[in-house]
């Protein structure tokens, strides 16, 4: 075994602190293959949680985990518009899960109690224009930002994760509509959501296959109206 | 995700008791699971880690972040307190589970001498870094880092058999 993959070891037990943690996480986020490697290690010792008894969580609890999914969606400063797209959004990210952990669930329900509880689903039932989404991943960054798109407002949210930028570089945004050019869609940073109002002749490049593409730039953003830098990111749009 | 919930957490709070010794606590971060499991969803790679590790480590990770974050760290629990005695029953753990792997790693680990095993056992269900190890162990830093190193270096040849 290498050292790296004993860094991985300890890594993923949590054995790690102050500078070898630090080690170990500039390794994470520089080298692919540690992250690969924590994983395998998670992968292997998921065996001793076989070892720990159920518990059954207090009433309450779903309701609660609710409230603050909720809380998050209405966040205070947010407009109705930006509301409901922060609701769509957190639908559609619990569909993502629902539908990756499926089959483990269909196992799942035949060993645990029936489902007893009454508590209504955490989202409103009321109908929105189709949202468009695109989930922007590049080599170096596997989840950049996601980028929501309510052609109805021609409000654009994007939630940034993983896109800061050295000194002295940016990061911007284009659309690139199929067979068009890429139009920028401004500068984005990694502080927090951002939203944007599109332009009624942009807007309509936003559509089903349409790519969102996230390149490197100089200060300032590209100064030739077309990306200059390194795709960093991209993905294309689908309706929810 | 009420499905997954009802399925899931009283596995998922089985761990966050097991790392915490809380109930309170253990039922908080069960909460800080859920939601970030919300939030993450997007991250989920099933090629990567099954869904059930990936819950279960979202689970492990949360309550040892809590954990830390305590201003007074309690080391109440002996070090033999990771030999537990496993339900009979299987439950979504068991089943989804890649049975012959996960028997390789149960047992590689008894394979390791009783020191190294409960090192890693206390490490994974008690939480407790290097340095906490250390004080438990009442050996100095250097020393246990060596032990551990070793137990792991063994436990990663056993599985590769």
């Amino acid at each position: 075994m290498n050292e790296a993959e004993l860094l991985a070891a300890e890594y993923a037990l949590r054995l790690l602190e102050g500078e070898e943690l630090m080690e170990a996480r500039r390794r994470s986020a520089d080298d692919p293959a540690f992250p690969a490697s924590v994983a395998e290690w998670e992968e292997h010792f998921a065996a001793l949680y076989e070892d720990i008894e159920a518990e059954i969580p207090a009433p309450g609890t779903w309701e609660a985990i609710v409230r603050r999914l909720d809380g998050e969606a209405n966040d205070a400063s947010g407009s109705t518009v930006v509301v409901s797209l922060r609701r769509k959004l957190v639908r559609w990210q619990a569909g993502a899960i629902a539908a990756s952990v499926a089959a483990v669930i269909m196992l799942a329900l035949q060993l645990t109690p029936p489902d007893r509880s009454t508590i209504p689903a955490p989202v409103e039932k009321k109908q929105v224009a189709p949202l468009l989404l695109a989930s922007l991943a590049g080599d170096q960054a596997p989840e950049a930002l996601t980028v929501a798109f309510n052609p109805e407002s021609r409000e654009l949210m994007i939630t940034p994760a993983r896109i800061a930028a050295p000194a002295g570089r940016v990061r911007e945004l284009w659309l690139i509509a199929p067979g068009a050019a890429p139009v920028s869609l401004g500068l984005v940073n990694s502080a927090g959501i951002q939203r944007r109002q599109i332009p009624a002749d942009l807007a309509r490049g936003f559509q089903t296959g349409s790519t969102l593409a996230l390149s490197d730039e100089p200060t300032g953003g590209s100064p030739t109206g077309q990306p200059t830098g390194a795709v960093l990111a991209s993905g294309s749009l689908s309706q929810v | 995700m009420r499905t997954i919930f009802n399925a899931t957490s009283p596995k998922l709070l089985g761990i966050c008791l097991r790392v915490l010794k809380d109930r309170e606590e253990a039922e908080d971060a069960l909460q800080d699971v859920f939601v970030s499991v919300w939030q993450r969803a997007s991250s989920f790679d099933p090629a990567k880690a099954s869904a059930i590790t990936w819950l279960a480590t979202i689970a492990r990770n949360r309550s040892i972040d809590r954990l830390r974050s305590r201003k007074q760290q309690r080391f109440s629990a002996p070090l033999e307190d990771g030999l537990e005695i496993p339900d009979d029953a299987p439950d979504a753990f068991t089943l989804a589970a890649d049975g012959q792997g996960r028997q390789q790693l149960k047992g590689c680990i008894a394979e390791l001498e009783n020191r190294a095993q409960s090192m890693i056992r206390a490490a994974f269900f008690d939480g407790l870094a290097y340095s906490q190890l250390a004080e438990r162990a009442g050996v100095p830093l250097g020393t246990l880092k060596g032990w551990m190193r070793r137990g792991l270096r063994q436990l990663r040849e056993c599985l590769q058999k």
